[in-house]
């Protein structure tokens, strides 16, 4: 089976989004990503727009890694874990994080896609989208989007996501290069930062053309 | 988004006969590996799950809106006549209440009967 990441690539800045049951998945992510990950993450959660929460200190807590809310126009700093706040669409410019309050995309702000897609148009083939656990199709254009511009997509196990729809619908519609577990795509991530490629092995090859089949 | 008919030779977005959920503005379509996405002129994005959810959405609120009405009439006939400030004849006022209750009612059944589309097993009604 066809290696990801042959050309061996510094694929460093990841984009993940996640909805309902995502927040568990996107703590299990970050706690098993290692100390001195290379790579930058930049994480829509669809929430409320109404109340100040407490996500970024939540996704902080156990592990060596700092999740911060960032203002509009912070430099892009690596070896940081970017969360979108409230009513904000949060956007990657020329080496900056933007935050607007743009229209809504599906109905909901922050939305995944235009993260996505602004990371795509950035950054290249240097970026690998994450869908982790939620409902609905936000973000499937977005990995879509990634995968054009020479990105690499991955979602979480439709088997261990809580809500399984938005992975699966993005296995529906793009070509996913991997399918794992919460903790099995901090490796994965950890890999790619660093430029490694990756066997996806016929198991999980035959496991991703599965899911596919039963779109 | 343009304004006139979409150039044939143009695959990129179609401009649909569908409004946007959120403002007035009208939708265009494009389609990416099979998967579309709808986009008014400002920038409100829908997936067709998004559309049709939206859709079933508006409807039942438009169809709440009616019954709203006539139970308010219903309701401000009903006090004119306890405090005594009846324009008119009271038997009117009764027959209209009665009349506008009537329909009220008849708009409930057909809410009741207004059983949304099946999206499948996949549609968490779960949005933040």
């Amino acid at each position: 089976m066809s290696a990801i990441n042959g050309e061996r690539r510094r694929r460093d800045v990841v984009t993940i989004g996640a909805s309902a049951g995502g927040v568990e998945a996107l703590r299990a992510l970050i706690g098993a990503l290692p100390a001195d990950y290379p790579g930058v993450l930049a994480a829509v959660v669809h929430r409320s727009p109404y109340f100040e929460s407490a996500l970024a200190a939540v996704l902080s807590r156990r592990t060596p890694h700092v999740v911060i809310e960032p203002e509009d126009g912070d430099p892009l700093a690596m070896e940081r874990i970017y969360l979108a706040p409230r009513d904000r669409h949060m956007v990657f410019e020329d080496g900056r994080l933007r935050l607007h309050r743009g229209p809504k995309q599906h109905h909901t702000r922050p939305a995944v896609d235009p993260l996505f897609r602004s990371a795509a148009e950035i950054h290249g083939a240097r970026v690998v989208g994450v869908l982790l656990s939620g409902s609905g199709d936000d973000g499937v254009d977005g990995l879509i989007a990634i995968k054009r511009c020479g990105g690499i997509s991955i979602t979480q196990d439709p088997a261990e996501a809580q809500s399984p729809w938005m992975p699966r619908n993005a296995l529906c519609y793009d070509n996913v290069d991997l399918v794992l577990t919460a903790r099995e795509i901090a490796r994965a991530l950890t890999a790619l930062a660093n430029g490694e490629s990756m066997e996806r092995g016929e198991p999980a090859a035959a496991r991703v053309a599965a899911l596919e089949r039963d779109c | 988004m343009r304004a006139f008919v979409p150039d044939p030779a143009e695959q990129d977005e179609q401009i649909t006969a569908i409004t946007c959920p959120d403002c007035p503005g009208t939708l265009a379509v494009h389609a990416e590996n099979d998967h579309l996405r709808f986009r008014c002129r400002i920038d409100h994005v829908y997936s067709l799950q998004d559309l049709i959810e939206a859709k079933e959405r508006r409807l039942e609120d438009l169809l709440w809106a009616p019954v709203t009405a006539l139970e308010e009439l219903a309701a401000l006939l009903g006090e004119v006549i306890r405090i005594g400030k009846v324009i008119g004849t009271p038997e009117g006022y009764e027959d209209r209440i009665a009349r506008a209750r009537r329909s009220a009612d008849m708009l409930r059944g057909v809410i009741e009967q207004n059983v949304k589309v099946n999206l499948g097993p996949g549609i968490s009604p779960e949005r933040p």
